[in-house]
């Protein structure tokens, strides 16, 4: 799994800091900080690079993901459903539906196309 | 031969002629600096618009041997061989992202063929051979069921079987050697001109017939209804179901793999073209829904089949029911229509052989004239192969080898389809999941026997087609399953499962060269690399940084690939 084989396109990352603490003895440490996993040496919070090995890596998002494109499943899937047009009524100019009802399946996937295509850039 | 074959064969001659004239000047359309490069001769330079493109992925995706097979099969079983029209439908939504990063990815690195692109995504040469190797053998069996198309025309026609088809690919050979990708682009429009004509006729002819389409189907019924077959009617039968699903689910995966349609998207001038294109490729269906309609308009005038060759029935009803001149012109659509995509198809197995195979074991520093000199003597090759296959041996065994294809080319969707996703899967394991679903495939296609036009005597044992009855597995039903689907399956499971396994025993990732970025890259973008750059193979040399000077500013001296062009 190597989605940042060559770096994350906003590498460097923007830099971290620690939070501001109190370092008098005998104050506990926010609640926060008290993770579990690999700590600085003095046991008050980890350096970035230790806390990048046991962080999993961030999901990339895709630069052409969009919810929008769920939409296409609808021109996917209806036409892989024969219960829905497998019968004689209604007819048109004397076509049945099975014929005439998918042809219009041919119309629907081109007009969620071109919404997609003019929204979603 | 009667007056109206005559006349028929005048039409069919006259446009043929003016296809030849324009694929011959198709060289001269646009003409490069240099032809002999595979981006010029192969890709059409990569610089298709809207039109061009629509119209050379129409003549791709919607073959001669679909206009002609396909009502044939309605013609037969009624709506069980309507499959094309979801198959065709499904597949536009299915493609839509899909395609665009394709199209990028190889842009960004100058791929002509998918296995390029996988030999670079897994940073395997054994796996890209594999899917190349898949590639050819797929896609020369559907380049010879272009020529069954032709064929049938031929005979309704009168014509002798050997020479016409011999000429007839010869001037194909001959342009698409010298013109590439530009000869199909162009012929095309023609062929898709050719194709409106011959809807509007069928829509005509059967609307002055007394009683229109309720006449015609209620005719189409009665003769379901009394043929002995359990599987044919006007609606699918319960058993058919299945079938019909998987058949249109496999046929649009095969589709978006076979090299050919990659070929044709790859011309392509940048996303938004292609978007467009796809968007609108669908209503292209309709046109073939009409023309399959005319299988029950061929049963309601009592259509029979030329010399027993089932697939004269198309060309045989335009024969009996329109005018001659009418008749003529759906024959040149045919023949104009196999004419097409089997240029792109031997340009695309041309490419794949040249790229994949001669550069990468053969030649692997061949400039970029060698290759595009190869690739054209592989297109010649292969296209005269098909013909030798159609003349020496028979149709039939064209036909199974393309059952056999589909199913191949199926095999290479999760390196090229799901590799445009992600690279997660490890190399090895996607060569055992091509190699399991191989097997799986070949074994179930041999089992799968063939019947006699009653639906229940058996003609042969096996390869008889690629429904495979789930009884097999010991279930009691009728119902079957297209086998590339199983097939699919089987391979995306074996990939899956091989790949942890494979990691955990410490095999080594291939390299992967593409970044992601390379996947949504446009026209216009620094990263793809400009048209008069790209010179195949041939790395491209980083620009020399200029002399900069904080003080005073110095001025540019034009460099020696600037300037006036002499020529």
């Amino acid at each position: 799994m190597t989605a940042n084989r060559y770096g994350p396109p906003n590498w460097p990352p923007p830099p971290t800091y620690p939070p501001y603490q109190d370092h008098r003895p005998g104050v506990a440490p926010p609640a926060a900080d008290r993770r579990p996993g690999p700590q600085h040496g003095t046991g008050e919070w980890r350096t970035i690079r230790e806390r990048s090995a046991t962080r999993r890596p961030a999901r990339v998002r895709r630069e052409d993901a969009s919810p929008w494109n769920w939409l296409l499943l609808v021109p996917i899937v209806l036409p892989l459903i024969p219960g829905l047009y497998n019968r004689i009524e209604p007819t048109v100019f004397g076509i049945p539906f099975f014929y005439w009802g998918q042809l219009s399946f041919a119309f629907l996937a081109s007009a969620i196309l071109t919404f997609l295509h003019l929204k979603v850039r | 031969m009667s007056d109206k074959q005559v006349m028929q064969l005048a039409v069919f001659l006259a446009v043929f002629g003016a296809v030849t004239m324009l694929g011959f000047a198709a060289a001269r359309w646009r003409r490069p600096d240099s032809i002999h490069s595979l981006e010029e001769w192969g890709l059409g330079g990569r610089a298709f618009g809207n039109w061009v493109t629509f119209f050379l992925l129409s003549g791709d995706v919607y073959t001669a041997y679909t206009f002609v097979a396909v009502p044939t099969l309605v013609y037969g079983v009624g709506a069980a061989g309507f499959f094309p029209v979801p198959f065709l439908v499904i597949v536009y939504p299915m493609l839509f992202v899909v395609l665009a990063r394709f199209w990028s990815v190889c842009h960004v690195h100058g791929f002509v063929t998918p296995a390029e692109f996988v030999r670079s995504r897994f940073g395997s040469r054994g796996l890209g051979t594999i899917v190349a190797v898949l590639g050819i053998v797929a896609t020369m069996p559907y380049i010879a069921l272009q020529l069954i198309g032709m064929e049938a025309v031929f005979e309704v026609m009168g014509l002798p079987k050997g020479w016409p088809l011999t000429v007839a690919f010869a001037v194909l050979a001959l342009y698409t050697f010298n013109a590439g990708l530009r000869g199909p682009a162009l012929v095309s429009i023609i062929k898709d001109a050719l194709v409106l004509w011959t809807v509007l006729a069928v829509i005509i002819i059967v609307s002055m017939t007394p009683g229109q389409w309720d006449v015609v189907f209620r005719v189409a019924q009665d003769k379901y209804a009394t043929s002995p077959r359990t599987d044919d009617g006007l609606l699918l039968a319960s058993q058919s179901q299945l079938n019909y699903v998987t058949l249109a689910l496999g046929s649009a995966v095969a589709l978006f793999l076979y090299p050919h349609t990659l070929t044709g998207v790859l011309a392509a001038r940048n996303r938004g073209t292609l978007r467009r294109n796809l968007a609108a490729l669908p209503l292209y269906t309709l046109t073939l829904g009409v023309l399959m309609l005319i299988g029950f308009a061929a049963v309601f005038d009592g259509t029979t089949a030329v010399g027993g060759n089932g697939n004269t029935v198309v060309p045989q009803w335009f024969a009996e029911n329109t005018p001659p001149w009418t008749a003529g012109l759906a024959f040149a659509a045919i023949g104009v229509g196999a004419m097409v995509p089997a240029a792109i198809m031997s340009i695309a197995a041309a490419n794949l052989f040249t790229r994949d195979l001669y550069r990468q074991y053969i030649r692997p520093h061949a400039s970029a004239r060698e290759e595009t000199y190869v690739s054209k003597t592989v297109s010649l090759t292969v296209k005269f192969g098909a013909l030798l296959v159609i003349l020496l041996l028979n149709t039939q065994f064209a036909i199974d080898l393309q059952l056999i294809g589909g199913v191949l080319i199926m095999q290479t969707l999760p390196a090229v389809a799901l590799g445009l996703y992600t690279n997660w899967f490890h190399r090895w394991a996607l060569a055992g999941g091509i190699g399991a679903g191989l097997a799986v495939g070949l074994l179930m296609l041999y089992q799968v026997p063939k019947y006699a036009g009653d639906g229940r005597t058996v003609v042969r044992e096996h390869l008889g087609g690629s429904a495979w009855p789930l009884s097999n597995l010991g279930i009691d039903s009728d119902a079957s399953i297209y086998v590339g689907i199983v097939a699919l399956a089987v391979n995306l499971l074996v990939a899956a499962l091989l790949t942890p396994v494979l990691r955990g025993a410490g095999a080594a990732d291939g390299h992967d060269h593409t970044r992601e970025h390379d996947y949504v890259a446009d026209e216009g973008d620094p990263t793809v690399r400009r048209m008069v750059e790209i010179l195949d193979g041939e790395p491209v040399p980083d620009r020399p940084e200029q002399p900069v000077s904080l003080f005073t500013p110095v001025p540019r001296r034009p460099r020696d690939d600037e300037g006036v062009r002499t020529r």
